[in-house]
């Protein structure tokens, strides 16, 4: 197991070096550069050539490329201005639109943002989502199996477009039980946190990841968590609900009942373990994009999360920043289908993994 | 027994949590009482459950005996910026939002002021021109302070007195090649600037390099007095000056800390506020500079800035007591105007910046000055200002709007079929008659004879409802067909470049330029000159003339006559350009606000504002 484990892992960095090589190719080939024009105005020539210089945007393709890898040491010898330490030293390079800050550094505030939001939508959306298909399955073609498949198709299709707002306006506007937006996740570290804000330093994604669990906190997390915790709960019944009703069919069920065995062993021991196989497939990827920021609920509550570097770096040419969340997406998509192989093996004896 | 126990329990942590979110305002030993009490609850409960309604009276009780906190005697102001400010370094700054932010922590020379953009007095006291024009001094006041904020104190620390050199840094760094100043080419005007900026300084000698930089027109001649060398003479030089890439900077942090320096903590600012914290992405704080000279003079003592991006959820916060001023998102335009708590709030002032189309000008058929004009005056901009864009836009004949030094905006000299009757033009009946004369004159019976017409704009659904509606005007008035496109932002502005080839390009797209500092030279010969960036394709002998007469001329009166004939030759006799309208900026202000400023130039100063703290505690509910 373990050595399959690794196996997989070093899998990921030609599946990494791809996504690298491709994305790099084809931001670049989007039409305009990230320095031709700021807002409306186009800036002279002379001053994109330095803005081009600074961050070797005039150097060959191929050799940018390898900078990015591997650093700008080996890829630029001789040269003054070298900065870059590459990817493989963990070196995710500069933002060209915000000045000042790196790829890491945005990485490092806007991940566990979108990770601490993620993390209890999933928890919200698996807690309501598996229970509510379990129930429509076994009480199938019942009033109970209706409603509760209504619901999951009305929170498949109004979008979190619509319902952010519609929930904005009734819990925060109208009754004013909620407060409209923002995030207020505090470090439960704070001491250390503390530390690195007196020295002006960049505090580390570890020390941002878990946020101390004060009232104000879930107070603003209420709204965007229920938002986009319904829209999985929504689709993760669906699944479950029409995985259950197909394993309940099965023989080997049949067999169960047969011999005797009281419901709820039949199905929480036999059915139900057999049904989530379909459900962990779809969970896994669900996971990683989740955890990586969702744009739209982020914007709505306005969640510094990183779901907007994702869209908003392309439209800034921010090349670096685009490489680095795409990266990021791709580790975590590898992370989360070995992840959903191992349960596999857990779910489902047959399953070996030499 | 055991199930009432449940109950009471459950009873007993409703009531907890009733309490404690009741008192989330108050001080936290208030919340340690009401613990202590509940503990005693759960003792007394368990005997009997009649018991239960006494002891909630008794933690209700509790609560009202709340004594509430001393009143904070900070005033906040809270505001939102909108977006991220991508850098709050002066020498790289580009984008209003960090412009914003940095007038209301770094002071230069000079200062535009508001309403008026009269050239005031800042860092400087005063300043004089040379009688050639071509040196400026300027006085510099001795009690400026560098400060530093520490994040572990909260206090702000003094570092050392703002001096010329720290000028004379300040502008050297954003010429320096190496700094990739965006901005760096306002400075161009400065002796040796553009030689400076323009240089290969990686592959030069060090000595070399130091020479290019002592070389630049700027220069301390002691440390409070500082004169600055032109390439030319320059009216419009204490404009210059007041402007961001313009304004002293410390060379301390910048040269120990480079890029980062910026940070909380490690920047010093010299203006009426510190940066106390920088949450990226999601707020920052301001707070008062009590070293400023001006200290007295600010009344607000914190700005808490978010940053909210969507425009419906920052109009959210405002209606929810969040925002003390908002932007009402477009759709919500006409129930702010008649509802009747946001309409007294939405105040409409005029913005230093203009809409227009750009005619490809030696592309057929609109390669064809009648054609141009015909198709400018057939633009119904009351009504599209009335049912589209719904701000108060204010109808626009020339390019540049009416803050700007040497505009004629509204001078019905010029377009005047441009503008209504009530601003002294021929109002839109007339123009639409005096349209279809010229294309007949142009030699087409109707606007069909012009053939298809592409009209692009970049994606965005405020610029399509402009364009399909006045795609509509020219399709009923004309006659034109007209095939609207769109393009992503970027490669939409690589399509309307230079480089494009001509058969490639739209006829007619849409641009907007907002000013840099109030002076016709940054709007026509910066934007228009066919030696400039020239989007628009002409190569009008003429019209270069008067610009380059007009940047280099030392007297105002003649500067002023010489940009009206340009305005006339870009707008009316070439119709070079279709002005559509001068922006405005919609907000809506709170009542307890009681003195703002609207959309100035350089930044909006915040320091500036007044607000009645009683009035937003009671509005917002603080105790």
């Amino acid at each position: 197991m373990t050595k399959y484990i690794i196996r997989r892992l070093l899998w990921a960095i030609p599946v990494l070096f791809m996504v690298a090589l491709v994305t790099f190719i084809l931001i670049r080939a989007i039409p305009g550069g990230p320095f031709d024009f700021s807002g409306d105005k186009s800036l002279p020539p002379s001053v994109v050539k330095n803005l081009e210089a600074k961050y070797h945007l005039n150097d060959p393709v191929w050799q940018q490329f390898c900078s990015y890898l591997i650093g700008d040491t080996i890829c630029r010898p001789g040269k003054e201005d070298n900065h870059s330490k590459g990817l493989i030293m963990g070196d995710l390079g500069p933002s060209f639109r915000y000045r000042g800050r790196t790829v890491s550094d945005i990485l490092a505030t806007a991940l566990p943002v979108s990770m601490q939001l993620g993390m209890m939508a999933m928890i919200l959306g698996i807690g309501i989502g598996i229970p509510f298909g379990i129930l429509a399955a076994l009480k199938h073609n019942t009033w109970i199996d209706y409603t509760s498949t209504f619901i999951a198709i009305l929170g498949v299709s109004i979008s979190n477009v619509v319902l952010g707002p519609l929930l904005i306006w009734i819990f925060a506007l109208t009754l004013g039980w909620f407060p409209v937006a923002q995030w207020k996740a505090e470090p439960l570290f704070s001491g250390i946190a503390q530390q690195y804000i007196n020295a002006g330093e960049p505090i580390p994604f570890w020390v941002n990841l878990i946020p101390k669990p004060t009232f104000e906190f879930f107070h603003h997390a209420v709204l965007p968590v229920v938002v986009l915790g319904t829209g999985l709960s929504a689709s993760i019944a669906r699944l479950t609900r029409a995985s259950l009703l197909q394993v309940v069919r099965e023989d080997y069920i049949r067999t169960a009942r047969a011999k005797g065995l009281r419901e709820r062993t039949v199905i929480v021991v036999h059915a139900l373990k057999n049904s989530l196989i379909p459900v962990v497939t779809i969970l896994g990827p669900m996971f990683a994009a989740v955890l990586t920021g969702t744009f739209i609920v982020e914007q709505i509550f306005a969640i510094p999360g990183l779901g907007r570097h994702f869209i908003t770096s392309v439209g800034n040419r921010d090349y670096p920043v685009v490489l680095g969340t795409t990266l990021l997406f791709g580790f975590a998509i590898v992370i989360a289908n070995l992840v959903v192989d191992i349960v596999y093996a857990w779910l489902d004896p047959r399953v070996r993994f030499d | 027994m055991s199930r009432n126990k449940w109950i009471i329990l459950a009873l007993v942590l409703v009531i907890g949590v009733i309490a404690l979110s009741a008192c989330s305002q108050a001080t936290p030993e208030v919340v340690e009482k009401v613990v202590e009490k509940t503990v005693v609850v759960t003792q007394v409960v368990e005997k009997e459950i009649e018991k239960t309604v006494i002891v909630t009276e008794v933690v209700e009780k509790e609560v009202e005996v709340t004594p509430t906190p001393e009143p904070a005697s900070t005033v906040v102001l809270d505001i939102n910026l909108g977006t991220e400010p991508p850098t709050l370094d002066p020498a790289l700054g580009e984008d209003t939002t960090s412009i914003d932010v940095m007038r209301n922590l770094f002071v230069g020379l000079t200062q535009i002021g508001s309403p008026d953009p009269d050239v005031l007095p800042m860092l400087a006291t005063e300043w004089t021109m040379s009688d050639d024009g071509l040196e400026y001094t300027f006085k510099l006041r001795d009690d400026a302070q560098w400060v530093r904020y520490n994040p572990g104190t909260g206090e702000v620390e003094p570092q050392r007195p703002v001096t010329a050199q720290d000028v004379v840094y300040g502008v050297k760094r954003t010429l320096d090649p190496r700094t990739a100043s965006g901005y760096a080419y306002v400075l161009y005007i400065i002796k040796g600037g553009e030689a400076l900026n323009t240089a290969d300084i990686g592959s030069m000698s060090d000595e070399e390099a130091q020479a290019l930089l002592d070389n630049v027109g700027v220069e301390a001649l002691d440390d409070y007095t500082v004169k600055f060398t032109l390439e030319h003479p320059a009216g419009y030089f204490p404009a210059i000056a007041s402007m961001w890439v313009a304004r002293p900077m410390p060379p301390e942090p910048i040269e120990e800390k480079g890029e980062r320096w910026i940070e909380p903590g490690l920047i010093w600012t010299n203006g009426p506020y510190v940066l106390a914290e920088w949450n990226h992405d999601d707020s920052l704080v301001l707070k008062k500079n009590p070293y400023w000279w001006g200290a007295d003079d600010v009344q607000i003592d914190e700005v808490h800035a978010v940053m909210v991006v969507e425009a419906s959820t920052a109009f959210a916060m405002y209606e929810a007591g969040d925002l003390d001023v908002g932007a009402p998102p477009l759709e919500e335009m006409d129930r702010v105007k008649t509802d009747p708590v946001l309409s007294k709030e939405l105040y409409i002032a005029p913005r230093d910046c203009t809409y227009y189309y750009g005619f490809t000008n030696d592309k057929p058929p609109v390669d064809n000055a009648l054609v141009r004009r015909a198709l400018s005056a057939a633009i119904d901009r009351v009504g599209l200002i009335e049912n589209v864009t719904k701000g108060n836009q204010i109808p626009a004949n020339t390019f540049a709007p009416s803050m700007i030094f040497g505009n004629a905006a509204g001078d019905p000299d010029i377009a005047p079929w441009a503008l209504p009757e009530d601003m002294g033009g021929t109002g839109y009946d007339k123009a639409v008659e005096m349209a279809k004369g010229w294309l007949k004159e142009a030699g087409y019976e109707s606007g069909a004879d012009l053939g298809t017409l592409t009209l692009m704009h970049n994606t965005s659904e405020g610029h399509q409802k402009i364009a399909q509606a006045i795609a509509a005007m020219w399709q009923d008035t004309l006659g034109v067909n007209i095939n609207i496109e769109n393009q992503e932002w970027k490669v939409y502005l690589k399509t309307i470049s230079k480089d494009t080839p001509v058969e490639e390009m739209p006829h007619i797209w849409r641009l907007g330029w907002c000013a840099d500092y109030p002076d016709e030279n940054n709007w026509v010969n910066e934007v228009f000159s066919p030696k400039a960036r020239n989007d628009i394709r002409w190569d009008n002998q003429e019209f270069l003339d008067l610009v380059e007469k007009a940047e280099v001329s030392p007297d105002p009166e003649e500067r002023k006559a010489l940009y009206k004939q340009a305005e006339y030759i870009l707008n009316d006799k070439e119709a070079a350009i279709a002005p559509i309208y001068y922006y405005t900026i919609v907000t809506l202000t709170k009542p307890y606000v009681t003195f703002r400023t609207y959309a100035e130039m350089g930044g909006t100063s915040w320091f500036e504002w007044k607000l009645d703290w009683e009035a937003k505690k009671a509005a917002k509910g603080i105790k």
